[in-house]
Formats: structure tokens, C-alpha cells, sequence
């Protein structure tokens, strides 16, 4: 009888440790998985940042083999237009055009929709901005 | 019990522990992970800037401009300097006038300045030329386009706000690349003087001259500088710039052939992570240039000389206009025996005009010699023009008896001498500033021709009575007769001077009278 009450008691305390343990690995998840899934969105907000960087030193390499703003512009959209949307990146525009024929050079600015993969409360949603400058490689040298 | 207590305390320490170095290694791989992305992010960062920096370079390059001499001040730009874009124009006139020079050498036209002259030509340009090479090659002019470009860009992602700066090399490495493609002069095969051979590359209906392949003429190297057509400054691959390093690689002794592509190295740090990256970029002007002496000019001038022989002996020359006409040569002139008076019609071979077209036909011969020795000079004036053009220019042209010579050169409006035009005007004539026709001497011709005419060039059989008659009162024995003859004759210019060559036609009617009854 003692012996089976010392069994029942173990057998308690092994429930109570393994609800204990649950409780903690629960709270531990409570902290782990926001870490975790901010930083997914973290790591994803930064790929983009720099994906847009990219179009936008893209966008301006092809507005710079042009001769004129106008020419400029279009051919800058026109590479854009390469990109395809996905979940993630809904869009990606030429913001601004600075065609600097005095200076030789143009400066394309370029704005990105980033949807957040893990939505957070007022962070679902960004607007990622960059901006690229290159020479004016299609002007002929001077006479 | 304690032991117990102990081991409850451990166990559930364990699991907050483990959550803690769970949230803890976590935390650490995120930090890794956006260090490492930082980095890759910094690294792409300092490679567009770099490439953006030597684009700008390339670009940029053909703002270097050095002061020419004046022997080559219509090849200049604008403001009567040399760049990158029109060294090769340079070049194309010194070839040319060492060319020509090579070609009167081996016809044995060439006069005792006209070796000098091709050697100045030679040395004037190879010195505009080094003084651009310097500038080229100079680590500082670099530097100040990098940083037009690249300056104005940021490595943010390594260093926030901080810039790229050009890795301080000792050597700006260059390189002469698109060996043996075209250069952007363009060029007629029918410019080069005959027995000189120039390497050029045909791309569609265009000539061009070779670039960074050494040519030789008058036994010098001339060296172009390849620029693709069409083609804009653009970035290459390190191996097509590593094969084609001026100083690995080079092309001459001198070390100094322009070249047509430039590597930049940047770098950017922050005290712990440091970045760097290389860029090679190929320059282009996007302008081409025709191959020209553009200031350079032909004389042409005719002589119609009539001679009045009696008993075969000289006795009166008479000039004659381009048109037939009765002359009464000899007027009571006393012979041994009698008094005749001798009487010619001349310039029979003018029947069909007196355009400058029907004066050099009126030679009853092959003219062709003559006219692609003017057409060859022509075109170096203007590559283009053709022969439909200059048989144009000749009919258009009445000879005017008042007129000594005639000089055709280029007009030319354009600021940069680019946009030629071929006139023939007359010595009294609207001539170019820099045409001097005082400078004309009737014995030695232009002191600015180096060459020598040697023999005619072209010489009509002599015909008798055909383009002139004579007769005499009161008759003689023989009867009297004229002959008819002509010969051009070729005096040529290396260009050196602007004087490329002068045309001499000169037309001999012979009278033949008797004392005899």
C-alpha cells in the first residue's frame, strides 16, 4: 500500500513535470516563432530593399544608353517591365527621371511594393525606394 | 528530498535554458544571416559603383583634349584641340601625307624637301599624340571621372553614408582592344596612292581603317585606335582586357598607341569588413571621321604655246586662246631671200568647248593617269568624291584665257573641317584664307609642292594639220604645215604643305613656213 502510494505520487509528479515542460516549450514557442517570423519578414523587407536596388541600377543602365529624357524614360520603364510580380513584390515603377545631359549623367528612382510573407499588425505592407545613377553613355563626344 | 528538490529545479531550469539558447542561437543566426546579407548587399553596392565608375571613365575620357600643332589644325576639334575621338583623324592626315610621299619616293616625284616634310609630318603627330597618351594614362584624370560617378554613390550596406573610393594604384592599367577591327575613320581605297598598302576593314558599304594594327608608310608605323561603329562605351570581361593590356601587350616599342579601354579598382571598408571590386570598361565616341588632308588644295593650269618656224628655225611664240582662231603670226618677215608673211589657224583642238572637260580631252590620248592622280588627291581632301563628280567640275569650268591657274580645294563651313565641299576657282577667285596664291612663281610653280613633275605624265602623238593649218603669202616650198602635240604634266605634294599636287597641261602647235618660192 505504501509502495503503490509512492508509485501514485511519482506518477503525479512525472505529469506535473511533463505539463511543466509543455507549459515552458509553449512560452518558448510563444517567444521562438515571433522571432522567428519577424525574421522572415525582416530577411525578406532586406531582399527586396536590395532587389530593388537592382532594377533601379538596371533602370537607369538603360536609361543612360539613351539620347534624350523622353527616349530615357521609356527604355527605363520599358526595362522594368522585365520583372515579374510574385506574392511578395507586387510591383516595381519608375518613381523619377533625372536625364543630366550638362553633367552626363541620369538618375532613375524606382519604388517597390513589398507585401509582408508573415502580415503584422500596421507592417503588411512597404514601400521600398531606390535610386541608381549612370553616365550618359549614348551622347557622341564632342565635335 | 533536497536531492530531489535540487533535481526538479535543474529539470525545469533545463527546458528555460534550452529555450533560451534555442531564442539565443536564433537571434545570433539572424544577425549572421543579415551581416552576411549586408555584405553580399555592400559588395553588389561597391560593384555597381565600380562599374558605373569606369563606364564614366570610358565616357569621359574623350573630354581629354591636348593642343594640336598648327600643321594639323584642320583635324582638330572645334576649339583646335585633340582627343581620344579624333587622334585617329590625326593620324589618317599624317598617313596621307606619308603616303603620298611613299608614292612619289617610288615614282621618283619626290622633290628634295618633300623627305622632311613627311618626317615632320610623322613626328608632329606622334608628339600631340604622346602628350594625349599621358593624359589618358594619367592616374590622376581618372580618378576625377571615378569619382563623378562613383563618388556620388555609397556603400551604405557596409558602412552607412560611407563613399567608394578608387583603390590608390601605382598603374592605371589600359589596354588596346578589338585588335585588327575598324577604327572610326573612314576611308576610300582609292585615296591611298597607288604601290602603298593600308589595312582597312570593310563593314557594309563603309571602309575603315584598321585599328591597332601597325601600318606602314614612307617606312614609318602608324598605329589607329579601334572603335567599334555604333557601338557605345560598355563594359568588358577582365580576360578580353587582360589579353589585350597595353603593358602586357603592347604595340610598339614606345608604349604609346592611345588606348581604347580602362580598368578602375574600388574599394570600400569599415574598419573590420572591407569590399572590393574591378571594373573594365571599353570607350567609344560614337563619331566617326572621314580620312583627310581636309586644307589641302591642287593647282591646274594650261598653256597653249604656238611656234612659228621659218626655214625650220624659231623665229615668234605665239600664246593661243581655247578657241580656233586665224592668226597672222608673221607680218613682212624678211627672209634671206623675200618677205613673207606667215599666216596660222589654231586652236583647232578647242572646237568643242573650252570648259576645263574639253581641255584636257583635247589631248588625243589616255588621260586616266591624270585623272586618278586627281582624283587620289581629291579624296584626300574629301573621300568621297568621285570621278562622275570632278568630269562635273571640269565641264562646269570654262577656262578663262585671263586666268593663270586654277585651284580646287575643299570649302568646307563646318567648324571641325568635316563637311567638305569641292569648288574649282580661279586664282583671282574667292580662295580660302588659308590658300596664299601670291606665293605662285611661273618658273618653280607653288613653293609648297615637295615634288618634282619628271616626265609628262600623259603625251598626245603629234598630229600634222589636223588641229591647225598653216599657210603663207606668197606660197613656199615645201608646203607650209603645223603639227599639234600636248603633254600633261604631273607635279605632286605630299599635303605637308596643303599643296597635294600640280596639274600642267601644256599644248605645242608648231608652225612651219619656207622662204623658198
Amino acid at each position: 500500500m505504501q509502495r503503490s502510494k509512492q508509485q501514485t505520487v511519482k506518477a503525479h509528479g512525472r505529469r506535473s513535470r511533463s505539463g511543466q515542460t509543455l507549459i515552458e516549450a509553449m512560452f518558448g514557442f510563444v517567444i521562438l516563432i515571433p522571432i522567428g517570423l519577424a525574421a522572415v519578414d525582416v530577411v525578406t523587407l532586406m531582399s527586396a530593399t536590395q532587389t530593388n536596388e537592382q532594377w533601379a541600377e538596371t533602370a537607369a543602365r538603360a536609361a543612360g544608353s539613351c539620347t534624350c529624357e523622353n527616349m530615357g524614360s521609356t527604355m527605363a520603364k520599358k526595362s522594368l517591365t522585365r520583372f515579374v510580380p510574385t506574392n511578395i513584390i507586387s510591383s516595381i515603377e519608375m518613381e523619377k527621371i533625372k536625364f543630366d545631359e550638362q553633367a552626363g549623367q541620369v538618375t532613375v528612382s524606382t519604388v517597390m511594393q513589398v507585401n509582408m510573407p508573415i502580415p503584422m499588425p500596421l507592417m503588411n505592407r512597404f514601400e521600398c525606394r531606390a535610386s541608381a545613377i549612370q553616365p550618359l553613355l549614348a551622347t557622341p563626344a564632342e565635335q | 528530498m533536497k536531492y530531489r528538490e535540487n533535481a526538479k529545479r535543474s529539470q525545469s531550469g533545463a527546458s528555460l535554458l534550452l529555450i533560451i539558447a534555442c531564442a539565443f542561437g536564433l537571434v545570433l543566426l539572424i544577425y549572421g544571416l543579415f551581416q552576411l546579407s549586408m555584405i553580399m548587399g555592400g559588395s553588389r553596392q561597391v560593384r555597381n559603383a565600380v562599374d558605373a565608375g569606369a563606364l564614366n571613365v570610358s565616357k569621359k575620357m574623350m573630354e581629354i583634349r591636348v593642343t594640336t600643332d598648327p600643321k594639323y589644325a584642320d583635324v582638330s576639334d572645334t576649339n583646335g584641340k585633340v582627343g581620344m575621338s579624333n587622334v585617329n583623324r590625326l593620324w589618317g592626315k599624317a598617313y596621307l601625307i606619308n603616303a603620298n610621299l611613299e608614292e612619289m619616293q617610288k615614282s621618283g616625284r619626290a622633290g628634295p624637301s618633300a623627305s622632311s616634310n613627311g618626317d615632320t609630318a610623322y613626328q608632329l603627330a606622334q608628339n600631340v599624340n604622346d602628350q594625349l597618351f599621358n593624359e589618358l594614362a594619367s592616374s590622376k584624370n581618372q580618378d576625377i571621372y571615378f569619382h563623378q560617378m562613383a563618388g556620388r554613390r555609397t556603400a551604405n550596406l557596409i558602412n552607412p553614408g560611407m563613399g567608394i573610393d578608387r583603390t590608390k594604384t601605382a598603374s592605371c592599367p589600359i589596354a588596346l582592344v578589338d585588335r585588327g577591327d575598324e577604327s572610326n575613320l573612314t576611308m576610300q581605297p582609292t585615296q591611298i596612292p597607288e604601290g602603298v598598302e593600308a589595312g582597312k576593314v570593310d563593314k557594309g558599304s563603309k571602309s575603315y581603317m584598321q585599328g591597332y594594327v601597325p601600318m606602314t608608310a614612307n617606312n614609318k608605323k602608324f598605329t589607329f585606335t579601334s572603335f567599334h561603329e555604333g557601338e557605345q562605351p560598355h563594359l568588358i570581361s577582365d580576360s578580353l582586357f587582360d589579353a589585350s593590356r597595353a603593358d602586357k601587350a603592347p604595340l610598339d616599342d614606345k608604349g604609346t598607341t592611345i588606348p581604347n579601354a580602362f580598368r578602375q579598382f574600388a574599394e570600400a571598408s569599415n574598419g573590420q569588413t572591407g569590399v572590393s571590386a574591378v571594373a573594365s570598361a571599353v570607350a567609344n565616341p560614337i563619331r566617326t571621321y572621314d580620312m583627310a588632308i581636309p586644307q589641302s588644295y591642287i593647282t591646274i593650269h594650261v598653256t597653249n604655246i604656238s611656234i612659228w618656224n621659218v626655214d625650220n628655225k624659231f623665229a615668234k611664240a605665239i600664246p593661243y586662246n581655247f578657241k580656233q582662231q586665224r592668226v597672222h603670226g608673221l607680218k613682212d618677215f624678211q627672209t634671206p631671200t623675200r618677205v613673207i608673211n606667215c599666216f596660222g589657224t589654231i586652236g583647232g583642238e578647242y572646237q568643242a568647248g573650252s570648259s576645263i572637260n574639253v581641255i584636257l580631252n583635247a589631248l588625243k590620248a589616255d588621260i586616266n593617269p591624270a585623272m586618278k592622280k586627281l582624283l587620289q588627291r581629291i579624296q584626300c581632301m574629301d573621300p568621297k568624291f568621285t570621278k562622275a563628280k570632278l568630269v562635273k567640275l571640269f565641264e562646269q569650268q570654262q577656262y578663262d584665257p585671263k586666268v593663270l591657274r586654277y585651284y580646287i580645294f575643299a570649302a568646307d563651313h563646318s567648324a571641325d573641317h568635316t563637311d567638305p565641299n569641292i569648288q574649282m576657282v580661279p586664282e583671282n577667285g574667292s580662295l580660302p584664307p588659308w590658300i596664299d596664291p601670291k606665293q605662285w612663281d611661273p618658273q618653280t610653280l607653288d613653293p609648297n609642292l615637295d615634288g618634282i613633275s619628271g616626265t609628262p605624265l600623259v603625251t598626245e602623238p603629234t598630229t600634222t594639220d589636223q588641229f591647225a593649218q598653216a599657210d603663207q603669202s606668197p606660197g613656199g616650198t615645201p608646203q607650209p604645215y603645223a603639227t599639234n602635240t600636248g603633254v600633261m604634266m604631273w607635279k605632286p605634294g605630299t599635303g605637308f604643305n596643303k599643296a597635294v599636287g600640280d596639274l600642267y597641261v601644256q599644248r605645242l602647235t608648231q608652225l612651219y613656213f619656207s622662204s623658198k618660192p
